[in-house]
């Protein structure tokens, strides 16, 4: 595809009209060099071995576009034409064309990465991988992670979907032997059912981290004590532990968990370096997983879901029990996720206070602060009097691991052959042809020759069918007008909602070629929305586009923050967002409501953060917002953590992410060798005064001009999502802009009402976004139609999250190759 | 200028290839390989690269010395380094012309943006990994990279596989340790052979699959397929070379197994175990990357993380902090560095820093201004003439890619490429002795 020079020119004048009038001659790239460079870097001189009059335009070679990329470098520094050249271009003259240059070479970049709106063959994402085996083998993976020492996906704006960004490395495959060999051998583990065990525990409670051999001296290891929250730095009474069950469970299963525990000294009014808890919040006990083999005990693992909790009353010794899954070599830890952030901290004030009144005269060393601390503090605190596990309780056998691979007649030798092409079949989420059936067959007979018993030769060969392309890669055969077989559509449908495989009711309705027709297609869309898988998708809207999955890898300063992990404000920022994009989706709200919900979900934590009253405890419910600052996402304290850096707020990063994520306009990276922008923070002049200096820098202009006012409304709020009028040093945070269009505003709220007028970009952004997700691959010029039909059917009246899906499953971007 | 690509997958058959490498198994060492830098007077070991990054650099006033040449005066940073000021050199005004913060920090060793790798004929193949493929099956491990596995953005991103990948480093001196001395028991090395025999022949029989798919797909599909085909080759390779090493024995520990604390007060361990693991053979290329992920500053006296201090915004007291956290760096590598000029090659009888490039530096100019210029960088060793400041020009159109030293230092290990990443040529005012 070529641009004429006529379009360049017509492209440069709309961009000029917004600036000031410039000579027309010098509107058009070949016109500015005409009049400006060619002099020396044309036929007679070329200078530094520059030579531009034998350049042809548009670019159509990366020679060409390497010497316009140079071009635009000397020029953002400034350092072309020469000051003692006598034809200068006027500023203005300047600026339009290094936005044009610019522009140019962005959209040849653009074009160099074009797939010419085709998906190239792609293969599955760890995500997609996991569930897919979760669901492949009916397989609990909520502690078992195969893709752990896989390497990070590729992501491009954080789509990870995108076919020909997902490389696949001999470390990669490599990795996928592993799995595989992993996967099967534990599927196959137990050959008979494992018996049902009961253990009781009441006493011999060591602690492991932290607390040590005071509690012997304090209570004989009789009991666990819980002091800390789990995001406490020292972790020192955060994990208990049952030393007697230090190697967890002896099978994968279900395990019954009985806890006798009571909670202590709730009410208190301890100053904030004896104790951080809340007074006004029952405690809550947790039981997570814990792996001796992976690490040490005491501290937090990657694998941590919460597997169940409970709210305490007060004083009170009592039972409290749950059935969790737990793998082999897990066991059970308690946390106290409202516990207090440093009980070191405690020792010395609560020593100075309480040692004098003692009858025993006491050494002031580490080890007396800390037992008079632990003794006579009254510190809140739960303790864990006894502990009774029973497991692994399985509801029939064999396991549904195995029967999904076996059926009800188990392995026999004369079923082989069917039994692996009923395998392969589900795996690679089509019929198994007659041709890689063969092949897996010889593999099997060969297995059996090396000497493998049939059952081995067997299980190899369902390590092998894990390792196919088949499995691996998400083939999409389409007709010849580019629209997908059936089975390919319900891979592309079933990977969008639930990130794993087809479920058996939409391969069946493929195999009837049913599936592409729009009323099944509808039926099928609503069906799969309602399942709990769909919770994949909202997680993937969150984490990829709204780019959540970042919350967390630039955590805030724990020194200047200690809120953020006083309350585990992370993990409630997440899942505030979660559960509103999950309301916005399950109960098809219009899309605006992203910027103009006024309700959240919220618990105390956040309450607190927000300055919101009458919301108590741990548990996250729909409230109405109390502050307008907090109208929609962008009000989320989520968003505006991810969007700092957890030391102090830019406007600059805040202003790209709105650009990138929500209105689907990306900035051009900035040029190299400028003098970058380097913050002062030392109080003498704002942010925002050293950035409009920046822009004063033509290079910078350009982009800064559309990037900080974006950036600017939210400097009402601090790293971790805070409101605030001044930053630390005392200047007045001033939120008000003008954004690249002249339209100004004053306060957030203005901002939000400028940002409705442009809802259906936003809307088209995310649409955008989503379509690539499902596609895997990037939405080009050519898909604009497209996108601009589903995007205005959202304009109707009452129409929401659920009908733009069904516009965009129902399109023809989706449902072609 | 302009480059042809070749891609291998198609002339050469997975046999040949497969055999190929065969021959390059039975080779006890790679010595017989740098014919052109032995001669009569010098002996000379297996040469072998060390590189040693961290994420947020070095604070530059404290690290690059005013003035150019043999005769500096050391600032503050390179203090620890003044005594082996004969075995090192200096560099300014190096980088790779990146942008990007943090998000430029993983470029360090390839010189390459991992979301531009595709573009390039080598993909962002990293200095190490590059090194590496010379190497080969010569020792039991091609690298061997160590140090913090995330941290800031994931931490340094350092070293990095022709395909893109990130190789994740080992993080902790017990792992290393375990790595380098610790045999499997004879049960575990059965267990072990019959794994790269199932391996194999999985490898092997999924080649049918691909070959089946690659007959039905679109063209662009087939480039596509085509990393699976190298994969899978690779791969083999991989196994065969493993394999090879199951039933050598590790040489045996001089040091009792460490424990892991943190990498702060692990640096010098981890350190004295990469001396270990060149002075045993068992690699000849290893990384250590530093970054902020458990990096208690505390224990070096500073109250606030790494990050934050690194964000000084010109206050006097965060820069102070921010250079203690930097000169323990210089100290533990100016330790390290004398190590390895003490320690003899058992074969070659010359000294370990004599054949061993080791290089400093990071991806990270400035951190306060994010900045991916002016990277501080040193090279210590590997038999170049040493002892200099070297000041490359400034000047933006007469700058020299940092990619130009790497390059250097690859024909040092003996490759023959003329290009690495966006080089354009080696550094010139380095020579060898």
């Amino acid at each position: 595809m070529k641009k004429s020079l006529l379009v360049v020119g017509w492209l440069s004048l709309l961009l000029c009209s917004t600036l000031s009038a410039t000579p027309e001659e010098t509107q058009s790239i070949g016109g500015f060099i005409e009049v400006y460079c060619i002099k020396c870097h044309g036929p007679e001189k070329q200078k530094g071995d520059r030579r531009f009059d034998t350049m042809v335009l548009p670019i159509d070679d990366s020679a060409t576009l390497i010497q316009m990329q140079d071009i635009l470098d000397i020029l953002n520094l400034g350092e072309m034409p020469p000051d003692d050249e006598d034809t200068q271009p006027e500023v203005p003259e300047m600026l339009a064309m290094i936005s044009l240059l610019t522009e140019t070479i962005e959209e040849h970049h653009e074009l160099l990465r074009s797939t010419d709106r085709q998906t190239v063959l792609r293969r599955l994402n760890r995500r997609e991988y996991l569930n897919s085996i979760r669901d492949l083998f009916d397989l609990n993976v909520s502690l078992f992670d195969p893709t752990q020492s896989f390497p990070r996906d590729d992501a491009e704006h954080h789509l990870d979907t995108l076919g020909d960004q997902l490389v696949t490395s001999s470390y990669l495959l490599d990795r996928y032997v592993e799995a595989a060999d992993e996967i099967i051998e534990k599927v196959f583990s137990e050959e008979e059912r494992p018996e049902v065990k009961q253990w009781h525990f009441t006493d011999n409670f060591r602690n492991l981290e932290g607390l040590g051999t005071t509690m012997e001296k304090l209570c004989n290891y009789e009991y666990i004590a819980l002091y800390e929250v789990p995001t406490s730095q020292r972790h020192e009474g955060a994990y208990g532990t049952i030393h007697d069950f230090i190697s967890g469970v002896p099978h994968d299963g279900y395990y019954n968990i009985r806890v006798q525990a009571e909670s202590r000294n709730r009410i208190h009014n301890h100053i904030p370096r004896v104790s951080t808890t809340n007074p006004n919040q029952l405690h809550e006990l947790a039981i997570v997983p814990g792996n001796l083999s992976v690490g040490e005990i005491g501290i937090p693992q990657r694998i941590e879901p919460t597997l169940a909790s409970f709210t305490l009353p007060d004083d009170e010794i009592a039972w409290y029990e749950a059935t969790v899954w737990l793998d082999k070599g897990f066991t059970p830890r308690f946390t106290f996720p409202n516990g207090t952030i440093n009980l070191r901290s405690a020792f010395q004030p609560v020593f100075n206070e309480i040692a004098p009144q003692l009858d025993e005269e006491l050494e002031d060393n580490f080890g007396n602060r800390k037992w008079v601390t632990l003794k006579y503090g009254k510190l809140p605190h739960i303790r864990i009097h006894e502990i009774e596990i029973e497991g692994p309780l399985y509801e029939s056998w064999p396991s549904p691991a195995q029967r999904s691979v076996l059926g009800d007649r188990g392995f026999s030798k004369k079923h082989a052959g069917q039994l692996i092409k009923d395998f392969a079949s589900r795996a690679y989420r089509r019929p198994a042809s007659t041709e890689e059936w063969m092949h897996l067959m010889q593999f099997y007979e060969k297995r059996i020759v090396t000497g493998e018993s049939a059952f081995q030769a067997f299980k190899d060969t369902l390590k092998r069918v894990l390792c196919s392309p088949g499995f691996l890669f998400l083939n999409e055969p389409a007709d010849d007008g580019g629209r997908l077989d059936d089975y390919a559509l319900a891979s592309r449908l079933s990977y969008f909602l639930w990130s794993s495989m087809p479920d058996a009711e939409l391969l069946k309705l493929a195999s009837k070629n049913q599936l592409r027709k729009s009323a099944v297609l509808k039926r099928q869309l609503g069906r799969m929305l309602a399942d709990e898988k769909a919770s994949a998708f909202t997680k993937n809207f969150v984490d990829l586009v709204l780019t959540l999955k970042d919350l967390g890898a630039q955590p805030p300063d724990r020194k200047a923050y200690q809120y953020y992990y006083e309350r585990n404000l992370q993990r409630y920022m997440y899942e505030e967002t979660y559960r509103f994009i999950d309301y916005i989706r399950s109960e098809n709200r219009p899309l605006d409501e992203l910027i103009t919900a006024d309700y959240s979900f919220i618990n105390e934590p956040l309450a607190e953060l927000y300055g919101y009253e009458g919301v108590n405890g741990l548990a996250l419910r729909q409230v109405q917002n109390q502050d307008p600052n907090r109208t929609g996402i962008l009000g989320h304290a989520s968003i505006l953590t991810v969007t700092a850096n957890g030391i102090d707020t830019s406007p600059v990063i805040r202003g790209v992410w709105m650009l990138e994520n929500i209105l689907g306009t990306p900035p051009s990276p900035p040029p190299p060798d400028v003098e970058p922008f380097d913050p002062d923070t030392r109080g003498a002049i704002s942010l925002r005064d050293q950035l409009e200096k920046h822009r004063s820098n033509p290079a910078c202009y350009e982009c800064h001009r559309k990037i900080d006012p974006l950036g600017f409304a939210l400097e009402t709020f601090d790293p971790i999502g805070r409101l605030r009028d001044s930053y630390k040093d005392k200047l007045p945070i001033n939120a008000s802009g003008k954004l690249a269009d002249g339209s100004s505003f004053s306060s957030i709220s203005e901002y939000r009402d400028i940002l409705l007028d442009r809802e259906d970009q936003i809307t088209r952004a995310i649409t955008s976004k989503l379509l690539s997700l499902a596609t895997g691959r990037r939405m080009e010029a050519g898909d604009r139609r497209e996108l601009d039909l589903i995007v205005a059917a959202q304009r109707d009246d009452g129409s929401g999250f659920k009908d733009l899906m069904e516009a965009m499953v129902l399109s023809p971007i989706f449902q072609t190759k | 200028m302009k480059r042809v690509h070749f891609n291998f997958s198609k002339q050469v058959s997975r046999r040949s290839f497969l055999k190929g490498t065969g021959v390059c198994l039975a080779l006890p060492a790679l010595e017989s390989m740098f014919p052109a830098f032995a001669s009569a007077t010098v002996r000379q070991g297996p040469q072998r690269m060390v590189i040693v990054g961290n994420s947020f650099g070095m604070y530059q006033p404290a690290f690059f010395p005013k003035e150019v040449g043999a005769d500096y005066v050391a600032p503050e940073l390179l203090k620890p380094l003044d005594g082996l000021r004969k075995s090192f050199s200096i560099f300014s005004n190096l980088d790779h012309g990146i942008t990007g913060g943090h998000f430029g920090v993983h470029s360090f060793l390839s010189g390459v943006l991992k979301v531009d790798a595709k573009n390039m004929p080598d993909g962002n193949i990293s200095l190490d990994q590059r090194a590496a493929e010379s190497v080969g099956s010569a020792t039991r491990y091609p690298t061997l990279n160590v140090g913090s596995s995330s941290g800031l953005h994931n931490g340094c991103q350092m070293s990095w596989t022709r395909s893109g990948v990130r190789v994740p480093p080992i993080t902790g001196p017990r792992e290393l340790f375990k790595k380098l001395f610790e045999d499997d028991s004879e049960g575990g090395k059965r267990e072990a052979e019959k794994r790269s025999v199932l391996k194999k022949s999985i490898l092997d029989s999924v080649l049918h699959d691909a070959n089946t798919l690659s007959k039905s797909v679109t063209s662009k599909d087939r480039d596509k397929l085509d990393e699976y085909f190298t994969a899978v080759r690779e791969t083999e390779m991989k196994v065969e070379q493993s394999k090879y090493w199951i039933d050598v024995p590790k040489p045996e520990a001089t040091i009792e197994m460490p424990t892991n604390k943190g990498i702060v007060l692990d640096l010098p361990m981890l350190y004295d175990l990469i001396v270990l693991a060149l002075q045993t053979d068992s690699t000849r290329i290893a990384t250590l990357e530093i970054s902020s992920e458990d990096f208690d500053a505390s224990v070096l006296g500073v109250n606030s993380g790494y990050h934050l201090t690194s964000h000084h915004g010109q206050e006097e007291s965060k820069i102070r902090d921010l250079v203690k956290l930097e000169l323990y760096q210089t100290q533990n590598f100016a330790r390290f560095l004398s190590k390895l000029n003490t320690i003899e090659d058992e074969t070659s009888g010359t000294r370990l820093l004599d054949d061993s490039m080791v290089l400093f530096g990071s991806g990270m100019g400035n951190a306060n201004s994010h900045t991916n210029t002016d990277l501080p960088i040193i090279l210590a060793g590997g038999g170049f003439k040493h002892g200099q400041h070297i000041a490359l020009p400034k000047e933006s159109h007469r700058r020299v890619p940092l990619s130009n030293l790497y390059l250097s230092m690859l024909q040092r290990m003996g490759i023959e490429d003329d290009y690495f990443a966006h080089s354009t040529g080696t550094v010139t005012q380095l020579e060898t002795v």
